[in-house]
């Protein structure tokens, strides 16, 4: 057997392609903006013990509910804690419960969808009902559902948005294993010898990469909205914790005295939600090949 | 068109079934006794602590009590509240209304804002108006409905006082005061649809302005807007409507917040209520029928879509 | 495109049109005329309804409509209107007036005496005699009733000696407590013909009877004009409508879609300014507290309750959580009660050193605890307050939200602490009986005291505000010496009521509503 049959190319190194690829992407805008954004709150987050210039915990009862100022750049809440540092902690929180149940989701849909997908017929039909049904139930409603069931905590939320992220993961999966499964060049690598395993991690792994980062991104985005949610009515993460959800609550408590407290919660949210979004539409853009 | 229709009905069983075995498990995940609860908690003394196990049939295998509750919930018998005994299918039938308002407003703002910028954008794809909508449209998508609903709140109902911010005023009773109450709640719920839609739309709409037939109608001497209008929309309306169709799901789940915060006694309210208070069978019995209508408003998405799209109807 | 939302457009229009009424109406008829003989100074308008709003669902009222079902003490609310009750415990004095019984005599340890007033029917026209009362009283007894049985857990048997006298025997010596008892839900009496339907079709003697009632919205009140004293009670009806605490009843009552509420102290800043809106300020006998299992370590050691009782500043609480509203805590007992003990005052001042030094002292090695603490904002305020000022000591409090204390902390044991408000009793005594004396239901280390115990039986077989004035005095001395809980705030009643709405705010403790005989609509 000899290689002549099969052209031989060369392939980039896996760093000079990431190289390219971050320079593709920067190259826009909004994208770039988002990034930077992000990296920084990561940053933020992993710093807050060391620059936040107050604990989060730590109660000032004569300095209730005050608006900016020189001591409190974002103002106090109801227990005169410092608003900017119980920003910065609770990003920690939001990014961690966000970045946890996409990756619990992932670790769960990645097999799932890939047997599902490669070895169809009854499996994939049962398997794909059970998402049809999950999909059903209203995200949110669901995710209340379970974490209130099961108690608030970390780690049910991330139980119970990671179950509310599998089903679109499946699918997306599973879609890209039939696309490939279609392909000519599986057969051309089957006609060599190659293994069914083999035609999995080189191909379709290769193809789903990239639909998936997006996905991922976009769907980062709407874990932290979903924990938010959960925060608020209760069944998130539980006070004194700061999640950015948890501080909205409470903001909304106040609302009648002091509405300003609700501004920077929930631009936190929206602006890293929507750096989220602008991410993944950038990063869909630069991979389709831009 | 009606082998379609009736396919699509049949589907839907199996679809049902997971969606009921779902729901009914969900009240698995709770640790603790509900039966201790509901025998009085303090005074309850063992015996009856036993006989209210045996009145709910907590003791019967678990298949034996998924039949028992899916007999009853065709019939739309949800059984009765842990707490007040009153007869949760009842109360969502009473509910339902005022959550169907929220949603049908929640559409109606999204379709009154989503297409009008839609179009605007896509027919001016990379000028101003068509970057301002785009940046509208992503920070609409970015915001929390509750945050959104929280600012309307301060804005129209504190500073200035021109809004109803609370309550439901049903339809028989007064059509002006029903549709002032759901103003806000709509504007709050339907941001994100809008905002999707919109996006959808500008996109869709500049891809296909771009196609070769709309150049050949432009050849042809037709003006812009008979163009857009005849073929351009038709065409960059089919994925919008998908993208609504995903969407159903979360308006219905959005409403939960939004008559949380509103104070709409709806079908949402109860369902948090109940969470929280771990009432099983209202839990079941509004997921239930939360879901039932997610499908139910997909299955007319489907319909339509096929009715309008003569080739979807093989597949 | 069109067709597609067009249906669905229909479809939910559709839904949307075949809904149910939702009773709106506002109070007011027409403007009365001078009155006779009435006690209020403004005149009033007989017809006036009073929108009440309270959370209906949450775990506040439960929607029980029978004493015997009841399953929150908050029902009282809802309830009281309906059925009245035996006697009447004076909510600012803590004294027992006469109710639905006239008098009652306590006879010997184990046995008491009602007499019932003459000529009260219920509201079908039955007659609310002897036998009723009898039935009522077994009825709210009964081994299935939810729970109301556990405090009339003590009798034994109840007979009609005569058409107006009721004998109650008791299996144990605790005649003293039975008549404060019954001015509460084991005193409300439901109607023999009525007992089966009770729960949705409630019949009792009292002032208001039942118009309608839509769960989880509005129950609506309409005056009993044959209630035996009609003449007194100046509302022609209530409407107890659903509003849920904080924001949105600020906002229901700021847009006047209801008259009246309750309200804590964090909203007021949200109530003042508003010309319209009057706040009602009514000294507690709930106090604000931690209560932990006295068996259980850490708290089966002194020197860390100790420690813990030293570590609180209690009047920043006050200031904080309740705007400096109400009174510290110190002990069991508030201050106007007529068995308070000054001494126990400052016994556990703030003093942060004495703390840290106690609780080394105590030689607990790991000075931690998870407690429940009730979801809303301010026993969650509270509790952050109290976890910030533990931490500053060395005592680390972690909290478990809970919807149900009773189920969780009391039955479950989930947990070894737990914020709580505790409700005064219809009788005093029990606020050391059942939480520090073996065999109680809140005693959940059933802890045993022998001097407490000894001391709680003396007061059970007397009813006698003398001779039970010392001895709750050394039982406060025994509670707070040992540091059995700890004690913070008597935050206020307050009531917060739109200027239509006149006569006197009498408002019961707890969750428990408003005496609503005694309010009135203000004529225009």
């Amino acid at each position: 057997m000899t290689a002549a049959t099969i052209p031989t190319v060369v392939v980039p190194t896996l760093a000079g392609r990431f190289r390219a690829f971050l320079g593709r992407l920067f190259r826009r805008p909004a994208a770039a903006a988002a990034a930077t954004y992000l990296l920084l709150l990561v940053v933020v987050a992993l710093l807050a013990p060391w620059i936040a210039p107050h604990g989060p915990y730590e109660q000032d009862l004569n300095a209730i509910n005050q608006a900016p100022n020189a001591a409190h750049w974002l103002g106090t809440d109801d227990l005169g804690r410092d608003v900017l540092s119980r920003l910065m902690y609770g990003a920690r929180i939001s990014l961690a419960s966000s970045v946890l149940s996409v990756g619990a989701a992932l670790v769960v849909a990645l097999p799932v969808g890939l047997v599902s997908g490669y070895v169809g017929g009854r499996l994939d039909n049962v398997l794909m009902r059970i998402v049809d049904g999950l999909q059903s139930i209203p995200p949110l409603v669901l995710a209340l559902a379970i974490a209130g069931l099961l108690g608030p905590s970390l780690r049910n939320i991330v139980i119970a948005l990671a179950v509310i992220f599998i089903p679109a993961f499946v699918r997306l999966i599973r879609g890209q294993v039939l696309a490939v499964k279609e392909e000519t060049y599986v057969e051309a690598s089957r006609s060599v010898g190659a293994s069914s395993g083999y035609i999995v991690r080189k191909r379709v792994l290769h193809n789903i990469a990239s639909p998936l980062i997006v996905q991922a991104s976009i769907t980062l985005g709407f874990g932290l909205l979903a924990e938010a949610g959960l925060s608020f009515l209760g069944l998130g993460i539980q006070p004194p914790e700061p999640s950015w959800g948890v501080m909205l609550s409470r903001a909304y408590d106040y609302i009648f005295e002091a509405h300003w407290l609700v501004f920077p919660p929930g631009v936190a949210i929206m602006l890293t939600v929507l750096a989220f979004n602008l991410l993944g539409d950038g990063l869909r853009d630069t991979l389709r090949g831009g | 068109m009606g082998r379609f229709v009736l396919r699509r009905l049949v589907g839907l069983v199996p679809l049902l079934l997971v969606l009921s075995v779902a729901v009914f498990l969900l009240v698995y995940l709770i640790p603790g006794d509900p039966a201790v609860t509901l025998a009085g908690g303090e005074a309850a003394t063992p015996e009856r602590v036993a006989e209210v196990r045996e009145q709910l049939g907590f003791d019967e295998p678990v298949v034996v009590q998924y039949g028992d509750w899916l007999a009853d919930a065709v019939r739309l018998d949800f059984g009765e509240s842990l707490y007040t005994g009153r007869a949760v299918g009842d109360e969502l039938r009473a509910r339902l209304p005022v959550t169907a308002s929220v949603v049908l407003g929640s559409v109606v703002f999204a379709l009154l804002v989503g297409i009008p910028l839609g179009v605007l954008g896509g027919m001016r794809p990379a000028s101003k108006t068509d970057s301002a909508v785009t940046a509208l449209a992503s920070l609409g998508i970015a915001m929390p409905s509750f945050w959104l609903a929280m600012i309307l709140i301060i804005v129209f109902g504190l500073e200035l006082d021109w809004l109803p911010v609370r309550g439901y005023v049903s339809f028989a009773e007064s059509p002006w005061e029903w549709f002032r109450h759901l103003i806000l709640p709509s504007i709050a719920l339907g941001t994100l649809m809008g905002a999707t839609l919109a996006r959808q739309l500008r996109g869709a709409l500049a891809d296909v302005l771009e196609a070769d037939y709309v150049r050949t109608a432009r050849a042809k001497g037709l003006g812009p807007v008979r163009v857009v209008g005849k073929h351009a929309f038709k065409n960059a309306a089919m994925p919008a409507v998908t993208i609504l169709g995903l969407q159903i799901a979360y308006l219905f789940g959005g409403t939960v917040i939004i008559e949380e915060i509103f104070a709409l006694p709806g079908v949402g309210t109860y369902l948090v209520n109940a969470i929280v208070g771990q009432d099983v069978p209202i839990i079941q019995g509004g997921i239930m029928m939360l879901a039932v209508f997610v499908v139910l408003a997909n299955l007319i998405v489907d319909l339509t879509y096929g009715f309008l799209n003569p080739k979807v109807r093989v597949s | 495109m069109y067709k597609r939302t067009l249906t669905v457009l229909l479809v939910l229009a559709a839904v949307a049109a075949a809904c149910g009424g939702d009773d709106d109406d506002d109070g007011g008829g027409a403007p009365a005329e001078g009155e006779d003989g009435s006690e209020q100074a403004a005149d009033f308008d007989p017809d006036g309804v009073l929108r009440y709003g309270v959370s209906l669902t949450g775990q506040g009222v439960s929607g029980q409509l029978a004493p015997f079902a009841s399953t929150s003490v908050c029902d009282v609310l809802v309830m009281a209107p309906i059925y009245d009750t035996l006697t009447h415990a004076n909510p600012v004095t803590g004294e027992l007036e006469p109710g639905l019984a006239e008098s009652w005599e306590i006879v010997d340890d184990q046995t008491v005496e009602l007499t019932l007033r003459q000529g009260v029917t219920f509201h079908d026209g039955s007659p609310f005699d002897a036998e009723a009362v009898m039935a009522g009283l077994e009825r709210n007894a009964a081994q299935d009733a939810a729970q109301t049985a556990a405090s009339l857990a003590v009798i034994e048997s109840v007979e009609a000696v005569d058409d107006t006298s009721v004998r109650i025997n008791l299996s144990t010596p605790a005649a003293g407590s039975i008549p404060a008892i019954l001015s509460g839900r084991e005193g409300m009496i439901v109607a023999p013909s009525a007992m089966e339907t009770a729960d949705t079709e409630p019949v009792g003697a009292g002032p208001f009877r039942l118009a309608e009632h839509q769960p989880g919205q509005q129950l609506t009140y309409e005056k009993n004009e044959d209630y035996w004293n009609a003449d007194e009670v100046h509302l022609g009806g209530i409407e107890v409508v659903e509003s849920e605490a904080g924001p949105p009843t600020t906002n229901a009552l700021l847009a006047g879609e209801i008259d009246m509420a309750q309200v804590s102290p964090d909203v007021l800043g949200g109530l003042e300014g508003d010309p319209n809106i009057e706040i009602a300020e009514q000294p507690a006998k709930s106090y604000y507290k931690l209560n932990w299992n006295l068996t259980q370590p850490p708290f089966d050691n002194l020197q860390f309750r100790q420690a813990i009782n030293h570590a609180i500043d209690r009047e920043a609480v006050l200031q904080a959580v309740f705007e400096g509203m109400g009174n510290v805590a110190w002990g069991p007992f508030p201050e106007d009660f007529y068995g308070y003990n000054p001494d126990v005052e400052g016994v556990f001042d703030y003093d942060p050193d004495e703390a840290r030094r106690l609780l080394e002292e105590s030689g607990v090695e790991d000075p931690s605890f998870t407690a429940f603490v009730p979801p809303t904002p301010l026993f969650i305020r509270f509790g952050e307050v109290i976890q910030a000022q533990l931490a500053e000591v060395g005592i680390n409090v972690e909290y478990v939200q809970s919807t149900d204390i009773v189920q969780d902390y009391f039955t479950d044991r989930g947990q070894p602490a737990t914020v709580i408000l505790w409700p005064p009793r219809p009788d005093p005594v029990d606020t050391l009986r059942v939480q520090f004396t073996p065999g109680n239901f809140n005693n959940v280390g059933d802890y045993s005291n022998e001097e407490l115990t000894g001391v709680v039986d003396q007061i059970l077989v007397t009813d006698d505000a003398g001779e039970r004035e010392p001895l709750f005095q050394e039982g406060s001395q025994i509670v707070v010496d040992e540091a059995l809980d700890l004690p913070v705030a008597y935050a206020p009643l307050l009531h917060a009521a739109r200027s239509n709405v006149g006569g006197e705010v009498v408002q019961n403790e707890n969750c428990q509503g408003v005496d609503f005989t005694k309010l009135q609509i203000n004529a225009e």
